[in-house]
């Protein structure tokens, strides 16, 4: 096959994967019998197959599917966002999280040049997804969220 | 009136035209058009279910008469099935987890620019799938209530089991990989309490994984955060459009439909069947449809690459769990499904006693309540069919540096909302971060979603089996002779090994010259 190659990041996530399957029967051995039957096993499946993914992807090569081009910087970046996004929630609320980390991945995922025009209508769909949403969810469907440090 | 008597059901006897007029009052037609309405944009925002649409909107009908009130909470509960379609179809995230299955062949067809179709058609098999599954009710009730006692924790091992076997049909490229993914979803199924044992596992002494893995929190990262971490990579527009949204492409949605009402029919009554068990539900009922209309199939390949028919078999099936899963609230007072559950209370709260009396002392609330359901689904197409256009035509015209801010915020708001902590949000982030990683390594995330789902069923189904088993001299004859654990091992037999022997068999020989 012209196009084949071996599978290199299949094989270094099988092993990784073998390695989390040996951890989990390791640690099962501190739970009862019937609590540690099915992670067990299912570790052990788990191990196995990745064995014999490895073993295939070692003797038989296969057309190997690319992973999708783009901007890692921005996927970091976006990772990033999202990571703060969660963990700022509770110290410093929910709705100034949401604001900054709402700004931080429209500008992540923004490619057009900023004008004052487009920052205004941006900004403006911010105030209306953010305002609407939260609205709903605080006063309507009474969902309690965390006030954070300043509100 | 034989209308109310109990033992006509099941002879084809349809109960009285009198709770039809009755559910027709322009109240109550106002209340299905509003529960629809509010039932399918809940069900449409990812993270929010059917079962917290029924919840928060449940106190605004207990001022109602009974009927009117469960004509509303029945007509919110079957617009948030649907509505689960949306953001399934358009942004890869099953907006309840009755929509995972409508994400392999939706978002597909949504990326091919098939996006409106998938909509239309995931509307037309939600109506027929709940028509089914009220029909059920109306007619079949009390028999099939008595087929949902006979399922025992050994059958609900096996159809985990059975929804196991579409990791095949999900492995993009690799069943190896399916299987290793699905085997990931297992094992994170067990972190947190046991539930036969209550064994402390793989917590990591953090106190936020005591309660395990919300699914969907887990559902919302694992499909939605790697949607967003493409998104933003390149300039390119989330969707493809390859034609002008005009309308609703009804014709080409109802040949398709037409063409495949074998398909609709089967996912309808094995969604009703799976609504009609206790805590099964729609993922599982998709699932299961799903795993059949692919293996009937003359093109099984095209499955999981944007096969209608892959949509009409998933929402057809989770919309007849609807009616399906009030057979057992209504008959013996068991939810069906989590809904089902908040519905039951509303029931309790209206002085309502459900039970196999329900039917002949309080016929008139039980038979308009079930006209009224049938009234809702039907209301659903036109409903459904301008909701999910407008959603269409937002979602591909939306400037991609405010639709991922959008969708990521609606990601952060659903995983909290699903039990106001900010520590399943993480979860969902740092899940979501990982299935880009394993995305990126060749793993998809739907067999580790399979996994992680039916894992709790699979586990506590087999260890009470097993338990049992022993008590009775052997585990192993309680798993494999039980009659409907033998039906379920023969379906699984066969969807594992009817492509093999279909291939063997039915392969065509090739002329020569090819």
């Amino acid at each position: 096959m012209n196009n084949s190659e071996r599978d290199l990041r299949g094989i270094i996530a099988s092993l990784v994967f073998a390695a989390i399957g040996v951890l989990a029967i390791y640690h099962a051995r501190d739970f009862s019998p019937l609590g540690a039957v099915f992670p067990r096993t299912i570790a052990a499946a788990m191990i196995v197959l990745c064995a014999v993914y490895v073993v295939f992807a070692v003797l038989r090569p296969i057309a190997v599917e690319k992973p999708q081009p783009g901007s890692a910087g921005r996927r970091i970046a976006l990772a990033i966002a999202m990571l703060a996004w969660a963990l700022l929630l509770e110290p410093l609320g929910f709705l100034l999280t949401s604001i900054a980390c709402f700004a931080a991945t429209l500008v992540i995922a923004n490619y057009d040049k900023w004008t004052p025009r487009l920052a205004v209508t941006y900004a403006g769909v911010g105030i209306l997804v953010l305002g609407t949403l939260y609205g709903v969810f605080s006063y309507v469907l009474q969902v309690p969220f965390p006030t954070g440090v300043f509100l | 009136m034989a209308s109310r008597d109990p033992s006509t059901w099941g002879n084809g006897h349809v109960p009285g035209i009198e709770f039809l007029i009755k559910a027709l009052t322009p109240l109550n037609i106002l209340l299905a058009v509003g529960g629809v309405i509010a039932g399918t944009v809940i069900g449409a925002l990812p993270g929010l279910t059917a079962t917290m649409a029924v919840a928060v909107l449940v106190p605004l009908t207990f001022g109602m008469e009974p009927a009117s009130a469960l004509i509303a909470l029945g007509a919110i509960y079957t617009g948030a099935i649907y509505g689960g379609a949306y953001s399934a179809v358009l942004l890869n995230t099953p907006g309840t987890p009755s929509a995972i299955a409508t994400t392999f062949d939706g978002y597909p067809m949504a990326r091919r620019g098939d996006g409106d179709l998938a909509i239309t058609l995931a509307c037309l098999a939600s109506v027929t799938g709940g028509l089914v599954g009220a029909a059920f009710l109306l007619l079949l009730a009390p028999p099939l209530a008595k087929f949902a006692l006979q399922f025992g924790p050994v059958e609900y091992f096996w159809l985990a089991v059975f929804g196991l076997t579409l990791i095949a049909a999900l492995s993009e490229g690799s069943v190896l990989r399916g299987l290793i993914g699905g085997c990931i979803g297992l094992l994170l199924s067990a972190i947190g309490t046991a539930e036969v044992g209550g064994d402390i596992r793989y917590t990591g002494e953090l106190k936020s994984l005591l309660g395990g893995i919300d699914v969907v929190s887990a559902l919302i990262g694992l499909y939605c955060v790697p949607v967003l971490m493409d998104l933003v990579a390149t300039p390119d527009p989330h969707l493809k459009l390859t034609h002008e949204v005009a309308g609703f492409r009804f014709r080409e949605a109802l040949r398709i439909a037409w063409r495949s009402k074998s398909n609709l029919a089967r996912s309808s009554v094995i969604g009703t069947l799976v609504g009609i068990l206790p805590g099964a539900g729609g993922s599982i009922a998709s699932l299961v449809a799903y795993a059949e209309a692919r293996r009937v199939s003359k093109n099984p390949s095209s499955f999981g690459k944007g096969e209608p028919n892959g949509i009409l078999a998933t929402e057809s099936s989770n919309n007849a769990t609807v009616g399906g899963g009030f057979i057992p609230t209504l008959v013996l007072g068991i939810p069906g499904t989590p809904p089902d559950a908040v519905i039951l209370g509303a029931l309790l709260v209206q002085g309502i006693r459900t039970g196999p009396s329900l039917f002949s002392e309080q016929s008139q609330i039980v038979y308009t309540f079930i006209y009224g359901l049938f009234l809702a689904t039907i209301l659903m197409l036109p409903i459904g069919l301008v909701i999910g256009r407008y959603a269409f035509k937002s979602i591909v015209s939306i400037p991609k540096a405010a639709l991922v801010p959008s969708v990521a915020f609606l990601t952060i708001l659903g995983s909290y909302a699903v039990h106001n902590n900010a520590h399943e949000t993480q979860q969902m982030v740092v899940l979501g971060l990982i299935a880009w990683v394993l995305g990126r390594f060749g793993f998809t995330a739907s067999p580790i979603v399979l996994g992680l789902i039916l894992g709790t069923i699979a586990e506590s189904g087999f260890v009470q089996g097993y338990l049992i088993g022993n008590a009775k001299g052997s585990a192993l004859m309680e798993f494999l002779t039980r009659p409907l654990s033998a039906g379920i091992i023969a379906f699984i037999l066969l969807t594992l090994l009817y492509p093999l022997v279909k291939g063997r068999i039915g392969a065509p020989k090739l002329p020569s010259n090819e």
